[in-house]
């Protein structure tokens, strides 16, 4: 049964044009969204995640250009073909974005109260009474407790997981269809993570929205989402769903990355360590942008870009010799059975 | 042994740091060059008065060589000639003014660069480590201090005072240290915080090297850095405040007074804007070039204390 | 002092196969918050609030807690960067709480804590330290005592800074911006005169090399550095001085994902070269369980759970334990854990709630929980907890 993805980036490239070269950000992204499911997007600082998402809003800095051939395409119009005007009314009402530091995307000198209504009022045909009551609900709901009171207040009165609530509040107060949140734990302790994370989950369920969901935590993305995508120096390297991902990596750096964290759930001897550092956005690796750190590299791995092709069902992956991590991932669970 | 080699492998980095960028070599040589003037200035230009003979029948010498002698007559100036290679304006030799103005500019500059910001960094860090009211107060001093706009206070000051080159420079010291004082706060305000303070604390180093090798070198620089460029800045605005007859008095050898001088002559005789040409250039270009140096320097500067900035 | 006997008693069984390194007894640190034009203090924030627990010789004690509950605080005030407000630091046998006080003070702090008490008629040592001072007291008198723990504080300073040493979180401001690396390594070995200058770079390029760094690179500057490798040179900072105890507060919490574990790996392998001791801080229990062989969770300023790691992970006791174990995300979706989503914030050390600092948001809170001060129980060996529950979510 094919389902048609709501959001679907087709070869997404922005790049910079700085005075020390062209940063090549994102650099040929795919993937989809589909229809009230959430796509984790994983990866290190620097991969390109907080780029790719700005560019699906185009709300990059002016330095930042999408080049010719990327492809947005949400509920069927190519969002990069649009005119401002149509794109600021799909911002908030049918896409909207939470980031990782809310105190930057609240206004600090108004209160939550007027910019969740100030949301409202502009995506829905509502009067000023009824909005006030609407925002007083939506607080409500993201579990902010006594929201007759606390929507007079300033951003600053808040604390890092209430700014964070009310953040969630203003996005899906117009029901977007589409809900981007950049890192929106990464502040916050775990013990309040969990808390939004599980506010999130329920309104999902609720509101029937897709969640971009982006951390370079790989637990929260093995929790919370349906499919992941994994990237690196601003490409796609993998992407499946969850399970798939986790138990069975097929790119080197999936492998290595899952290997090098300490976890909960099992023993580990030693952590597997990826050597080398995260490249310089101006000077990747010619080639695979891994090469320069991979463990299953050969010589053509240094010369030729590898595609990103589907090994399976559903599961794509940028990797010349994929069957080798197949083989070292056999291994090690034999060895964890031992 | 050793030693010594590798303290000249980091000088030599630093020269070479400094020598490999073009305007930093510009930038000192500039200011080596006027050096030179400066100091030399008693055999470049000679400090007589040619109209008068002394005893012997030589030329008179010069009781303040900082006055310029009038050497002419003419009352309007005179283009320059092989004798007056800048020419001559007010009947004075410009060539003798551009040369002993060395002297004056570096004067000004230095005396009033050197003791601001002695003052300001004293005030600074008093505020900065101490903190609590102290800071406070001296902060507020301090605000004071910059909500006055400088030109309204130096005049005002000198009226008070009256005009000279003294008076001058007392304006602008006491309105020109603050920003030495703000910036060395922030910075210890800044620097107390780091971890590598702390570090250095954890390993036991003596509080004293502590501030010698870390707080010191990470606060003041950048406000020597900063003086460096007030220097020329600060010649602007004594050429400025002379310009408007509050400096230097008529006739002193003095970028700025001289170009007091030329305010009659500026557009030139009727019909030709710019035959008067010389008695602007020769002034206003060695002050551009003085500004020009200590801001290349300063830059220069930055680049060699500062790593980050490479 | 009733925490510190209950800890005591446990380290007297203990201690005769494992050597106490680090004994951190009833611990308090509060700041003040100080406000008006005359700077008065207003408040106090109860930042460390009675904390104690032992480090063995060789091990790794992870100090585990979420943002603010005073896990750097206990960091600094155990290196002595901030004056503990009181209760006693003892390392390798020695109190050293008033080593970095003046010499005036030094000896009130010794007249107080100990010649008062050994005075009285009826005393009794209550631990080691105890016994091993009031012998002194008794052989060579108040003076005898004073000398041998306040004379020559000097030394004892700087024997002190030796053997405890700290590594950073923060890459970036770790390092001094404007020195070479070689200084930056130099600095404290020559300030304790461990090495003479012209042995600087011999001595610095082999730390280097450990920590796997190009010696060639010494004359490099911080900025010219990754966050890895910054990382790399604050714990070569940190092993030129030979220390016993290392305190790394979140080292590698700044780093990338794939450098974390490098930096991790480095090191448990140096631990193993040196018989380092680490006090390992960080906010990631996954992180604790991997690196320690014991670990210390804090709460808003208290010490609320200790026990060796195999059995915190396997069967805490705590709630507050519980629940943070199960907060985090385990990056493995079929792993099957229970599920606690702890209510409200975490509360304002200024104002702390009464009773049981975790009363708020404790799913098995009762009333008693409120009014009264659970006190740190030994309830299996070498397992301490303050609940008046424990084991009950
Ligand atoms: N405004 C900009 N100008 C120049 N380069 C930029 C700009 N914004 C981002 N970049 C570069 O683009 C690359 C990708 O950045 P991006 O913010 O998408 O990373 P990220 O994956 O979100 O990382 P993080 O986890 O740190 O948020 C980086 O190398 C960054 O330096
Ligand atoms: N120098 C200080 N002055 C006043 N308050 C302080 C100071 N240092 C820390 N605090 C307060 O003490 C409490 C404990 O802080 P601390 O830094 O020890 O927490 P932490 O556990 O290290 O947190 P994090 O995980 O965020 O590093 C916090 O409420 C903090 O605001
Ligand atoms: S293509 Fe080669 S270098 Fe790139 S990930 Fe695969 S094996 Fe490694
Ligand atoms: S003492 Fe009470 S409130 Fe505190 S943790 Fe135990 S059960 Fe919960
Ligand atoms: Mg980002
Ligand atoms: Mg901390």
């Amino acid at each position: 049964m094919e389902k048609n993805p709501l959001l679907s980036v087709r070869n997404l490239r922005t790049y910079f044009y700085t005075e020390d070269g062209v940063v090549k950000a994102v650099d040929g992204v795919d993937f989809d969204v589909y229809e009230g499911e959430t796509l984790g997007i994983v990866g290190e600082s620097g991969s390109g995640k907080s780029v790719t998402s700005l560019a699906i809003l185009r709300l990059l800095d002016p330095k930042g250009k999408i080049e010719e051939g990327s492809e947005i395409i949400f509920n069927g119009k190519n969002l990069l073909t649009l005119t401002e005007d149509e794109m600021r009314r799909i911002r908030g009402n049918d896409i909207a974005m939470i980031f990782q530091e809310p105190m930057v995307a609240l206004n600090p000198v108004f209160t939550i109260g007027d910019q969740i209504m100030e949301a409202i009022l502009l995506h829905q045909d509502v009067d000023k009474k009824k909005a006030r009551e609407m925002a007083i609900d939506m607080l409500r709901k993201v579990g902010i407790p006594e929201p007759e009171k606390r929507i007079d207040e300033y951003p600053h009165e808040l604390s890092g997981g209430m700014r964070q609530r009310a953040m969630i509040a203003m996005a899906l107060s117009c029901r977007p269809k589409l809900l981007i949140a950049d890192e929106p734990t990464t502040a916050l302790d775990v013990t309040i993570q969990a808390q939004i994370l599980e506010l999130m989950k329920e309104l999902q369920r609720e509101y029937g929205m897709a969640i971009i969901l982006i951390t370079h935590d790989v637990g929260v993305i093995a929790e919370n989402a349906d499919r992941v995508v994994v990237m690196y120096g601003g490409k796609v390297m993998e992407t499946s769903d969850v399970r798939t991902t986790f138990k069975t990596p097929k790119h080197p750096y999936t492998w290595g990355l899952l290997n090098s964290i300490p976890r909960l759930d099992i023993e580990q001897e030693r952590l597997y360590s990826i050597p080398g550092m995260v490249p310089d956005p101006l000077h990747f690796p010619v080639g695979c942008r891994f090469s320069n750190r991979c463990e299953f590299g050969e010589e053509k791995c240094s010369v030729e870009m590898p595609p990103l092709v589907e090994v399976e069902s559903a599961h794509m992956v940028r990797c010349f010799f994929y069957h080798k991590v197949e083989q070292a991932q056999k291994l090690s669970k034999a060895g964890e059975g031992a | 042994m050793s030693k010594e080699r590798k303290m000249n492998t980091e000088l030599r980095r630093t020269m070479r740091k400094i020598f490999r960028n073009p305007s930093a070599v510009l930038g000192f040589a500039l200011l080596i060059f006027f050096v030179i003037v400066a100091i030399f200035a008693p055999l470049i230009a000679e400090p007589i008065n040619p109209m008068m003979l002394d005893d012997n029948g030589n030329p008179m010498k010069l009781d303040d060589p900082y006055v310029m002698p009038i050497i002419t007559w003419s009352s309007t100036p005179v283009p320059p000639s092989a004798d007056h290679p800048f020419g001559m304006i007010q009947g004075r030799d410009i060539f003798y003014g551009v040369v002993w103005g060395t002297r004056t500019a570096f004067f000004i500059g230095l005396t009033v660069t050197i003791i601001s910001t002695l003052f300001g960094i004293l005030i600074g860090s008093i505020s900065g480590y101490y903190g609590g009211w102290i800071d406070e107060v001296l902060m507020r001093i301090t605000d004071v201090f910059m909500s006055i706009p400088f030109l309204l206070a130096a005049m005002v000051l000198t009226t008070i005072l009256g005009n000279g080159i003294d008076k001058v420079m007392i304006a602008m010291t006491v309105f020109g240290w603050m920003g030495a004082a703000r910036l060395i706060r922030a910075n210890i305000l800044q620097v107390k915080e780091e971890q590598y303070i702390l570090a250095s604390k954890a390993l036991g180093v003596k509080d004293y090297f502590i501030i010698m090798r870390h707080v010191l070198p990470n606060t003041i620089f950048p406000v020597l850095i900063q003086a460096s460029m007030r220097m020329g800045s600060l010649v602007i605005t004594a050429a400025g405040l002379s310009f408007l007859g509050l400096g230097a008095p008529l006739g002193y050898a003095d970028w700025g007074s001289m170009l007091n001088f030329t305010r009659n002559w500026i557009l030139g005789a009727s019909g030709s804007t710019f035959s008067y040409w010389y008695a602007v250039f020769y002034p206003g270009m060695a002050m551009v070039l003085f500004v020009l140096a200590w801001n290349l320097v300063g830059d220069a500067l930055r680049d060699v204390f500062d790593p980050r900035l490479k | 002092m009733t925490n510190s006997k209950v800890v005591n008693q446990n380290n007297t069984q203990e201690g005769k196969d494992r050597k106490v390194l680090l004994r951190v007894d009833n611990l308090v640190k509060y700041f003040p918050i100080k406000a008006g034009v005359f700077k008065r203090t207003v408040a106090w924030v109860k930042a460390v609030d009675a904390v104690s627990f032992d480090v063995y010789e060789g091990e790794t004690v992870g100090l585990v807690g979420e943002s603010g509950c005073g896990k750097t605080t206990v960091g600094m005030t155990l290196l002595r960067l901030y004056e503990p407000t009181s209760g006693r630091i003892i390392v390798n046998g020695e109190d050293t709480t008033h080593y970095f006080l003046s010499a005036r003070r030094a000896k009130n702090y010794v007249r107080d804590t100990y010649v008062k008490r050994f005075q009285k008629s009826d005393f009794k040592p209550q631990d080691d330290l105890d016994k091993k001072y009031y012998d002194i007291f008794k052989n060579s008198g108040e003076n005898g005592l004073l000398e041998h723990m306040v004379g020559d504080l000097e030394k004892k300073r700087l024997q002190f800074r030796r053997n405890i040493q700290i590594v950073f979180q923060d890459p970036y401001s770790s390092l001094d911006p404007r020195m070479r690396v070689k200084n930056i390594l130099a600095e404290g070995p020559l300030a304790h005169k461990i090495i003479k200058k012209p042995q600087s770079i011999e001595t610095v390029g082999k730390a280097l090399e450990e920590v796997g760094i190009h010696s060639g690179h010494m004359y490099r500057f911080p900025h010219e550095f990754s966050g890895g490798q910054r990382q790399r040179v604050g714990i070569a900072r940190a092993l030129l001085m030979n220390p016993k105890l290392i305190i790394a507060d979140e080292a590698v919490a700044a780093l990338d994902v794939s450098i974390r574990s490098q930096v991790i790996n480095l090191m448990m392998d140096l631990q193993k070269e040196h018989n380092l001791t680490y006090l390992f801080i960080s906010h990631d229990l996954s992180l604790i369980k991997y690196i320690s062989s014991r670990v210390v969770v804090m709460y808003l300023g208290k010490l609320v759970e200790t026990a060796p790691k195999e059995e915190l992970f396997e069967a805490p006791l705590h709630p507050y334990t519980k629940s943070l174990m199960s907060a985090i995300p385990v990056p493995n979706p079929e792993f099957k854990k229970q599920r606690i989503i702890l209510q409200g914030d975490v509360p304002s050390p200024v104002n702390p709630p009464s009773g049981c600092p975790f009363h708020p948001r404790c799913p098995v809170a009762q009333p008693i929980c409120s009014k009264e001060v659970p006190e740190l129980k030994e309830v299996k060996s070498d397992h301490t907890v303050a609940c008046h529950f424990p084991g009950s979510l």
